[in-house]
């Protein structure tokens, strides 16, 4: 159990700190129930649902605080982090659970334990009441750091009684709101959990360091954070430093000198939280690892994604074949103004289109997905699209059987000059040298076979004349065409 | 930090001290902020305080709105004297969570066990069934040893009745 002598204990009245100090006298070393797990690893489960941080940091203060009683003592015992539950009851279950609960009371943290007949721990359960704030790593203000209550109630699951050596991490009271100092186990403790479990050659393993925190490097804060802490160990060879994106799985970061108390670690992405651990390593292996500490890189100024204006052309227009399309459009962006000259068109069919603003071309027939594009400096990139459909090409129909017009061919054009009948002729499929031009079935010239011909008429008004074409001297001619006026 | 105020005396001038020292301490501190709560917080908290030796425990096991399945003491206490409450009888009973049943003992981190034979000073509070439960747990709970000291303190349960007697 932890229980406050608050601030206001201390400032408010000296005089009631001598009661409590005659109340509480603390002149009994650590105590113990005189039971012990009968194995050397607990496996403990975490239900990290609570009010106040993320699932993820409390499993990360759970670790830490767990750690630290094999880190710091040598002792042959080791809490292994089995994984969450839904756990939420003290129950004798075989099952260590440890959880948050809301239900009022004045306590921040109780552990209840059982042992079996033959005298070995079988179930601990961790219950941390809600009525106090909980903070995870850093920043609390008026609360209470979870790692720092949960590595005193650990001690409980280790079957630790209270101590009444000052300062010591089983002592029953904490110091204050946010103390930190819960974690650093006293040689009481030390001495009352290696009186329970004796140490083994991982004793010899280096002593974990502590104090591990992490702020942003003043020089590049967006994208470099530096990370320091204490060297515990007067035997290490080394450090290892390790990192993770959510507080819980890490990875290998950098091995550093026995020398090393901080890192700096560079090309960060910015505005996102890191999570650091360290361990230190001599020739026997690793230590434990420190507590988690993390830092955020600072954000870099807002960059928002360019928009796009269309001009031209219309969602869903429509055009013949071969038509000239104008397009048009403008881009602009909060940060690098107008950035139309970057536009990028595509289409679904006919690839990249065009750039820029404005420009005019044809498409292939076919209804197209036109997609307008444009990257900011900052790597944004704004789109929209739009469908244009372009009509197919149109083809001659073959005439029908019943009329074939598969030999000479002839049109004609009727219009006046100075009032004077006037008829172009143009024809094709004749051969020879010259042709006899016909008008309402009489040759009215001959002329060479050039495939075009003006047939002055020499009257005014309205009319209608019906003209053939056929090469000079033969019946092969083309069809016949009317003019009207 | 050195304090002006002993609370080891016996004498008048000892007491008054204690009750100076306990008063000025209710001055800046509440019950409900749960910190290590002050002898006068204790007193004036309870609904009852005795002193008392167990007579008997018998566990039995219980579960909770929260449901928690708990080994429960039930312990009756025989009353030497009572400090604050109703002296209506000689004997009560208080249930503690903890104690040994099946082949199976619960240690509760923040709660006493009490063992027939054992004498305390009580500070209890009474639900509304009427049982009898420590006030604020384990600090509800002072053990004496053979010569009426708090176990593990200097405080005397001479120093106690005075301040009941100067609370109640």
């Amino acid at each position: 159990m932890k229980s406050f002598i608050t601030s206001r204990f201390f400032a408010g009245a000296v005089c009631t700190v001598v009661v409590l100090s005659a109340l509480t006298a603390r002149v009994k070393s650590y105590a113990t129930v005189g039971h012990a797990w009968g194995t050397s690893q607990v496996v403990y489960y975490v239900n990290p649902s609570n009010l106040f941080v993320s699932n993820a940091a409390a499993i990360s203060a759970f670790q830490t605080a767990a750690a630290a009683w094999h880190d710091q003592t040598g002792a042959n015992i080791q809490l292994v982090y089995g994984g969450t539950t839904n756990g939420s009851s003290l129950t004798l279950n075989g099952k260590n659970e440890m959880f948050f609960r809301n239900d009022g009371s004045s306590y921040i943290g109780e552990t209840y334990w059982w042992y079996d007949g033959t005298g070995h721990l079988v179930d601990a359960d961790m219950v941390l009441h809600e009525g106090y704030t909980y903070f995870a790593g850093s920043g609390c203000s008026n609360g209470v750091y979870i790692e720092d209550v949960a590595v005193h109630e650990f001690g409980h699951v280790l079957g630790l009684a209270h101590s009444g050596v000052p300062g010591a991490t089983m002592q029953p009271s904490m110091p204050s709101y946010c103390d930190t100092t819960q974690l650093s186990l006293e040689s009481d403790d030390i001495s009352g959990i290696q009186s329970l479990y004796p140490g083994s050659a991982s004793s010899q393993l280096p002593a974990a360091p502590s104090g591990l925190a992490v702020a942003t490097n003043p020089t590049s804060p967006s994208s470099s954070l530096v990370a320091s802490w204490s060297d515990n160990a007067n035997d290490a060879n080394g450090f290892r430093i390790e990192r993770s994106y959510d507080g819980a799985n890490f990875s290998a970061l950098a091995q550093l000198g026995q020398n090393a108390r901080t890192y700096t670690d560079s090309s960060l992405t910015p505005g996102l939280t890191y999570y650091y651990r360290v361990s230190a390593f001599n020739n026997s292996g690793n230590s434990g690892y420190s507590n988690v500490a993390w830092g955020q890189t600072q954000s870099t100024s807002t960059n928002n994604a360019p928009t796009i204006s269309i001009g031209s052309p219309s969602n869903n227009s429509s055009y013949a074949a071969g038509t000239l399309i104008s397009f048009s459009a403008s881009a602009l962006d909060t940060e690098d103004g107008n950035i139309t000259s970057s536009l990028r068109w595509t289409s679904n069919i006919d690839g990249q289109i065009g750039t820029g603003g404005s420009f005019s071309r044809t498409l292939s027939s076919g209804t197209h997905i036109i997609t307008l594009s444009v990257t900011d400096s900052g790597g944004l990139s704004g789109s929209t699209q739009l469908s244009v459909t372009v009509a197919a090409t149109t083809t001659t129909t073959p005439p029908p059987p019943s009329s074939p017009q598969t030999g000479p061919t002839l049109t004609v054009r009727a219009y006046k000059v100075k009032g004077n009948q006037t008829v172009d002729l143009s024809w094709s499929g004749l051969s020879g040298s010259s042709v006899d031009v016909y008008r309402n079935s009489a040759v009215v010239s001959t002329t060479a076979n050039d495939g075009a011909a003006t047939d002055s008429i020499n009257k005014k008004g309205g009319g209608s004349y019906t003209y053939k074409v056929c090469e000079s001297g033969t019946s092969t001619c083309t069809n016949t065409a009317s003019a009207t006026f | 930090m050195k304090c002006s105020c002993v609370v080891t005396s016996k004498t008048a001038i000892g007491a008054l001290a204690l009750l100076a020292c306990l008063t000025a301490g209710t001055v800046s501190t509440t019950a409900s902020s749960g910190h290590f709560a002050s002898l006068d917080e204790r007193i004036q908290g309870s609904q009852r305080v005795v002193i008392a030796s167990a007579r008997s425990v018998n566990a039995s096991w219980r579960e909770n709105a929260y449901g928690d399945r708990l080994i429960v003491s039930h312990v009756l206490l025989d009353v030497e004297e009572t400090l604050k409450g109703p002296a209506t009888s000689n004997a009560i009973w208080m249930d503690l969570e903890g104690g040994t049943l099946d082949g199976f003992t619960l240690v509760v981190s923040d709660l006493p066990t009490v063992r027939p034979g054992e004498r305390g000073v009580f500070f209890l509070d009474q639900d509304e069934s009427g049982v009898n439960t420590p006030h604020l747990r384990g600090q509800g709970i002072l053990k004496l040893d053979d010569n009426n000291i708090v176990t593990g303190s200097s405080l005397r349960v001479g120093d106690i009745r005075i301040a009941a007697q100067a609370r109640h």
